[in-house]
């Protein structure tokens, strides 16, 4: 039976991104825009939840967390859960890229060439995404 | 302190000059306070994300010219004015952002190149473009600051 990792997403699936940058939380809990836009390649890294537990999801998160703390003080906030139908919503796409460390990984491509565009975008995909708080117990 | 000229020698006038001239006083220390403690925000946040893959992603570094241009926008903002919040954005852009809902907010960020990016959602209006940065706060920007108003 192929792996659910190996399926094209599906709109009815959630990706999370994972902050881990603390100033991409604004005082309130919400998510700053920032958190959204896209680096230079135009793939903005997310991960699905798919079959994973929530202990499964938060470890991959932790996991990329222990890469920036290499270089410099880092801590995981939380993550930013959006729905991928949303994301279709405002022209892009995700696509499923597994990587070494974690098999759910995708990106979501399509961003427009424009700054100013991505931003707007990131902007309302930070408005209507859904942040959970990290805490260690 | 520059005090205005009335004419009036009494000692009323007197001291209601001298209470114009600290109120003023004081609105331009808390103005310039401020502007102090954001400029404080940008320098944490350019030596937080001076390396690479500051953010776990691949993000790219804050350049010296990133931040110094950052801090001129800063500056290009006239007193009075609402101060942002201070953040970043993965390909190493400072982002300043001024923050009253979910659907009405602005941000902003800078290029090495001098260009200023920037995005409002207004309600049920979306708005976003770019300008070229010298000294000045581009004009549209500003406009864009006064709509949104004080927190």
């Amino acid at each position: 039976m192929a792996r659910s990792v190996d399926r094209p997403i599906a709109p009815e699936e959630r990706v999370a991104r994972f902050v881990t940058v603390s100033r991409w939380v604004r005082e309130d809990r919400t998510i700053r825009p920032d958190a959204f836009v896209p680096p230079p390649d135009l793939r903005l890294s997310v991960t699905r939840h798919d079959a994973l537990s929530v202990e499964g999801l938060w470890s991959i998160g932790r996991a990329v967390v222990a890469q920036v703390a290499r270089t410099r003080k880092a801590e995981l906030s939380g993550r930013a859960d959006r729905c991928v139908r949303d994301v279709l919503r405002f022209g892009l796409a995700t696509e499923a890229a597994p990587v070494p460390g974690n098999p759910y990984h995708a990106e979501i491509v399509g961003w427009p060439a424009e700054k100013a565009a991505q931003k707007n975008i990131a902007q309302q995909l930070a408005a209507i995404a859904a942040f959970r708080p990290w805490t260690s117990s | 302190m520059t005090m205005a000229i009335v004419g009036g020698v009494s000692e009323d006038a007197q001291f209601v000059e001298q209470k114009l001239a600290d109120g003023r006083s004081s609105w331009e220390n808390s103005a310039v306070f401020g502007q102090s403690s954001v400029k404080e925000a940008l320098y944490t946040v350019a030596e937080e994300c001076r390396s690479p893959n500051w953010d776990g992603y691949g993000a790219v570094p804050v350049s010296e010219e990133a931040y110094r241009l950052a801090y001129r926008f800063l500056e290009a903002l006239p007193l009075g004015y609402a101060m942002p919040t201070v953040g970043v954005e993965p390909d190493g852009q400072i982002t300043f952002e001024w923050h009253r809902s979910a659907r009405r907010t602005l941000s902003v960020s800078i290029d090495p190149e001098g260009r200023v990016h920037y995005s409002a959602l207004l309600g049920a209006r979306k708005e976003h473009g770019e300008e070229p940065f010298f000294r000045e706060l581009p004009q549209r920007v500003g406009e864009l600051i006064d709509s949104l108003g004080s927190p």
